[in-house]
């Protein structure tokens, strides 16, 4: 099994790929990755978050936060769910979930391809950023035109074992 | 092997996420399917299925509460559900699950996010295991 930090690119990887794969399988819109910028305006609303974990037992937790630009996820419920009775808010909501589950799949799948055997936590809606030592920082852009759009990606992970005796 | 139309079809789909049961719905009404029921959870799914006769079930793996794998399961251990197709469409996409589910009595498994494509061909080979379990259930009559 390698160690979780040489395959850090590998996952950047495969969150880029999924990002991009997800957003265009499933509201038909395209994304793409550019440098990492500041995140959203603390308090100020702008973003719908989602946060997915993976898990090896006893060993090392690596947290997913996903940002969307809320205005981003509007248009998208507007224009793919036009006839949808429910609340605009939960469906963008569900998005935000229903993507980062459908990311944070894939890059369970890789690892686990690689010798780890992580579990994941079914995503909570709104749920806080994760709090492990800084792993990656992702940002994509659907329709790097427009001035919104955003997508952040924030991968912190814990290795909870402890030094290694002798 | 009995001619299956999709028109023909009652199906549910089951998942925890309103996009996917939207979509799964849109893409089935699409293919010509007229009877399409959505459950939220496994406990809705059941309920549902205990008043309707579903020729085919749409299954998210992960949800919250009982899982829909575990529903496979227990349809499966259950004659009534012999002529039943189970699509398993789920974000899981290592081998050890699809080869698990395919096991456990699964007709077809779709990784997610699920094209309209995707879910077409799946359909046609589902049609056919419908058809062809549709003409041993005769022929046994």
């Amino acid at each position: 099994m390698d160690s979780i930090v040489s395959v850090k690119t590998d996952v950047s990887d495969v969150v880029e790929r999924s990002v991009t794969n997800a957003f265009d399988v499933m509201f038909r819109r395209g994304v793409a990755k550019e440098a990492a910028g500041d995140g959203f305006a603390e308090g100020a609303g702008q973003e719908i978050s989602s946060c997915v974990s993976l898990w090896q037992e006893d060993r090392l937790n690596m947290d997913f936060s996903f940002s969307f630009d809320r205005d981003l996820l509007s248009a998208i419920v507007k224009e793919a769910y036009p006839q949808e009775n429910h609340d605009r808010t939960l469906l963008c909501e569900d998005i935000a979930c229903a993507v980062a589950n459908i990311v944070v799949s894939n890059v369970k799948t890789y690892l686990n391809g690689r010798g780890f055997e992580m579990k994941m936590n079914i995503p909570e809606k709104g749920a806080a950023a994760a709090n492990g030592g800084q792993m990656a920082y992702l940002c994509f852009r659907c329709d790097p035109r427009a001035q919104g759009g955003r997508i952040l990606v924030n991968m912190q992970m814990q290795d909870r074992r402890g030094p290694k005796a002798g | 092997m009995a001619d299956i139309k999709i028109s023909d079809l009652k199906a549910l789909v089951v998942d925890d996420h309103i996009i996917i049961r939207r979509d799964l719905e849109q893409f089935l009404k699409n293919m010509g399917c007229k009877h399409i029921d959505q459950a939220g959870n496994v406990n809705d799914a059941q309920g549902k299925m205990s008043k309707e006769h579903y020729n085919i079930i749409f299954l998210d793996w992960n949800m919250p509460g009982k899982s829909g794998f575990n529903l496979l399961q227990q349809c499966r251990a259950n004659k009534t559900y012999d002529d039943v197709a189970f699509v398993i469409v789920s974000a899981e996409s290592d081998d050890r699950y699809i080869i698990e589910a395919l096991k456990a009595g699964a007709t077809s498994y779709i990784v997610k996010p699920v094209a309209e494509s995707t879910l077409q061909e799946h359909l046609q080979k589902v049609l056919a295991w419908i058809g062809k379990r549709a003409g041993a259930t005769r022929q046994t009559a």
